[in-house]
């Protein structure tokens, strides 16, 4: 088991070398004289002459080679810098340290929700199938899962923050700031995932072992409870592994609605400012969280199933 | 059992230490201050992101020269200034003021402000033309430029001139935090949320009412009026036009609306590679496109159809004898003296309609509404269009190789209340921003020497010169000047919009 979890982290870090250098030749490779780009937002929208873009070039190390810029920053980022931001001329890591512990939260406690959402939810409609609940919430999910979250978003703050003043209408700091960006996300997400248990439970329960269960009088409760749920969770956690991706694309646009200070938004910042250092932070930092949850995943899995061992 | 547990206490830890250190503020209750919703972040700890904009228009900074609501010079940190020779201005300090950090201002500490600023920020080195100055007495400072420069007062109004003391840099002369001698102290910043200032009592004029005025980032356009609406902060800026209409209607909010420096408009082609080449199209264009249909359709009614290319209201300003205005059949005329005929509807020639790559950036809100009216209303024409949305640095590449017709940009050119600063910098042929490959030796001319020229008929005529051969010539399609919109709680008193659209002056306000 170790030589094969050392192989998968291995191809972890392959796939990581892969995405940091295809992020790095992506951007250096865009249309546009970046060196001019980056000294007009330093002064304020207005062009800068020719000369002072040579500079402002040559100082920044933008004429070398690309392989040369590329090991420059790969050495920095291995030693923890990060660089510093062209556009605010902070070290990026501060942003950073802000934003990752921001999106954790959110990610965690949006997940967390759309699990207690979807489970019952599948569970319900596993155990009716065909009936009105199913229906119902086979249309709730659908909806759940197309809404469009900034129109969706901004309904909740109307309704909790003008109409009943309960919640803020953004900023962090406070659980109460936390709520509405968790519901938003996680309602987008518990659609999918309730439809996805509603489904391999069903299959689930149409295997003999269940049939075994109920002869053997165990009440219909017990089977699902039982003997149902442990033998989905395993996929459950492979797809709700693969849900991250769905919260991280909800979290672009919630953040900014809500002003929640987390990586999607300072991923979306950074392009629209074409500070570069921040971007190839944010690609290298969402498909490292990427892999590591998936590798986190099988991990779990194995720990969890003795039968997958071996496949780890 | 046990892994679950551990499993959700580290959650739980991890979430504490994040959350656990603040609770703020819910609601905007408290009478001495005063919460900005914003939709740029104020970065107070950095100098080049917003080109110190924000330490002017929040007032912890002084300029030497400030303008009034007229956009006039008016003594700012200097009380009087007068030219000594033609390349030397000398500016006389206000007497008894002093710094956040309790030192004096006097021309050493000017000096030493202004190298700073020229040192770190390559954009004033331009803008002030500074070739030495002298700390004659405490304070007396003199300035000496390059070339006459009778412009250096109203240049000296920008916000990257604002004066810094001393302890806003570090020893190795890199910025750290901004130290001034403006009403309001900088207090805190939390980053990606808030900047507090409070008021300092030692400043040199009128002490404001309030204690601290809050500015609170609010990227998103809808979230930051309703932030307003649910009554957590006082103060709203950029809101989108619905909400401007909404909330004129609503008692509990007053809504301020003034035109302020700022111009939308068309940037033409003027090289080979483009039709707009021939001055005819060019006017034919300027003739076909109705501002007022911009405004209205484009804008719900909040701007200012532009038919000329500094705003009327300003009366300093100076402007050509005659204005653009919709006019079909001159541009009939103009076209088909170009050699273009009108069939089907279309303008051709040689079996080709006339067609326009129109090009613009979507970062600033109304760009993209304004620039898809002035296609509409081409097609209508009979003027093809070929729309294209980029960044501001995608479409600039395209326009500095001449891949295009028309450009649509926004610019401030009145915000120091002198013609000068967007006439040399954008049309003049040897300008570094001038990527419309126009080129006229007599507008080049104009500005030179106007820049240099002190108030009266000879300024005025040189300018009047350069403003008719910018309507002749039509480089441009002027489309919409800028209308300045803020919306507060009706408890807010005395607050005013600064028509250089860069000064919030809260010195008077109170709640």
């Amino acid at each position: 088991m170790a030589s094969r979890l050392i192989a998968r982290m291995t191809h972890a870090l392959i796939l990581l070398f892969v995405v940091s250098v295809v992020g790095f030749a992506l951007l250096r490779l865009m249309p546009g004289d970046f060196a001019e780009i980056l000294l007009m937002a330093q002064m304020d929208g207005t062009l800068p002459d020719a000369s002072q873009v040579q500079q402002f070039a040559a100082s920044n190390g933008l004429d070398d080679p690309l392989p040369q810029q590329y090991a420059r920053w790969l050495f920095a980022l291995l030693q923890g810098d990060l660089g510093k931001s062209f556009i605010t001329d902070e070290p990026i890591i501060n942003d950073i340290a802000l934003r990752l512990g921001q999106s954790l939260i959110l990610a965690v406690l949006s997940l967390v929700t759309a699990l207690a959402i979807a489970i019952p939810l599948g569970v319900l409609c596993a155990r009716y199938p065909g009936s009105k609940i199913d229906r119902i919430a086979g249309m709730i999910s659908v909806i759940g899962m197309s809404i469009p979250n900034f129109w969706y978003a901004l309904l909740l703050a109307l309704l909790f923050s003008l109409v009943l003043g309960w919640l803020p209408t953004g900023g962090h700091g406070t659980w109460a700031h936390a709520v509405l960006p968790t519901l938003v996300i996680a309602t987008s997400v518990a659609g999918v995932l309730s439809r996805y248990v509603r489904g391999s439970l069903l299959e689930e329960l149409s295997k003999p072992y269940i049939r075994t269960a109920k002869a053997k009088g165990a009440s219909r409760l017990r089977t699902v409870l039982r003997h149902a749920i442990p033998n989905i969770a395993p996929g459950l956690l492979t797809f709700s592994g693969m849900q991250f991706a769905r919260i991280f694309d909800g979290m672009i646009i919630v953040e900014t609605l809500f002003a929640w200070p987390g990586i999607g938004r300072f991923l979306v910042e950074s392009l629209l400012n074409r500070d570069y250092p921040a971007i190839q932070a944010c690609f290298l930092l969402v498909a490292a969280s990427y892999i590591l949850v998936n590798l986190a995943v099988d991990i779990a899995i194995a720990l969890y199933d003795p039968r997958t061992r071996e496949i780890v | 059992m046990i892994k679950r547990t551990l499993l959700g206490v580290a959650i739980a830890a991890l979430a504490l230490g994040t959350f656990g250190a603040t609770s703020q503020d819910a609601k905007a209750s408290d009478d001495n201050t005063l919460i900005i919703g914003t939709m740029w972040e104020s970065q107070p700890l950095a100098m080049k992101p917003r080109r110190s904009r924000f330490f002017n228009e929040s007032e912890i900074l002084d300029t030497l020269v400030k303008l009034d609501y007229d956009l006039k010079p008016i003594p700012g940190l200097a009380t009087s200034w007068e030219r000594v020779s033609p390349t030397v201005w000398r500016f006389n300090l206000r007497e008894n003021v002093v710094f956040h950090d309790g030192t004096k201002l006097d021309a050493e500490a000017v000096k030493f402000s202004l190298e700073r600023v020229v040192a770190l920020l390559p954009y004033a080195a331009d803008l002030l033309n500074i070739k030495s100055m002298t700390a004659v007495s405490p304070l007396v400072l003199e300035i000496e430029n390059t070339e006459p420069y009778a412009a250096l007062p109203n240049q000296l109004t920008d916000a990257i001139t604002v004066v810094y003391a001393k302890s806003s840099f570090d020893e190795a002369g890199e910025f750290v935090k901004p130290v001034g001698t403006g009403p309001w102290k900088f207090e805190e910043y939390r980053k990606q949320d808030r900047t507090i200032v409070t008021r300092f009592d030692g400043y040199w004029g009128e002490k404001p009412a309030l204690e601290k005025i809050v500015y609170r980032y609010i990227p998103d356009h809808n979230s930051r009026t309703l932030a307003l609406e649910a009554g957590e902060i006082d103060f709203v800026t950029n809101m989108l036009p619905s909400d401007v209409k909404r909330l004129s209607k609503d008692a509990d909010f007053k809504v301020y609306e003034q035109p302020t420096s700022g111009l939308y408009y068309g940037a033409f082609n003027a090289g080979d590679k483009s039709p707009l080449s021939d001055v005819r199209i060019r006017r034919a264009v300027n003739a076909l496109v109705d501002r007022n249909l911009i405004v209205e359709g484009a804008l719900d009614g909040i701007g200012e159809p532009a038919w000329e290319f500094f705003a009327p209201e300003f009366d300093w300003a100076p402007q050509a004898d005659s204005k653009y205005s919709l006019n079909p059949e001159r541009a009939a005329s103009l076209l088909t003296d170009a050699g273009y005929e009108k069939t089907d509807g279309k303008w051709t020639k040689d079996g080709e309609q006339l067609t326009l790559r129109i090009l613009s950036y979507t970062s600033r809100t109304e760009m993209p509404m304004i620039t898809e009216a002035m296609a509409a209303l081409l097609n209508q024409q009979g003027i093809a269009t070929d729309v294209q949305m980029y960044t501001w640095g995608g479409m600039l590449d395209l326009v500095k190789r001449g891949e295009y017709d028309i450009s649509v940009v926004f610019w401030t050119p009145e915000m120091t209340g002198h013609p000068d600063l967007h006439l040399k910098s954008q049309f003049h042929s040897k300008a570094g921003l001038n990527y419309q490959f126009w080129e006229n030796t007599e507008f080049d001319a104009a500005v030179d020497t106007g820049r240099t020229l002190d108030a009266g008929t000879e300024k005025d005529a040189t300018y009047k010169k350069a403003m008719n051969i910018l309507h002749d010539d039509a480089p441009i399609i002027p489309l919409v000047h800028k209308v300045f919109v803020v919306a507060a709680t009706k408890d807010v008193k005395g607050y005013r919009i600064h028509p250089s659209g860069f000064f919030f002056d809260f010195k008077n306000v109170s709640k």
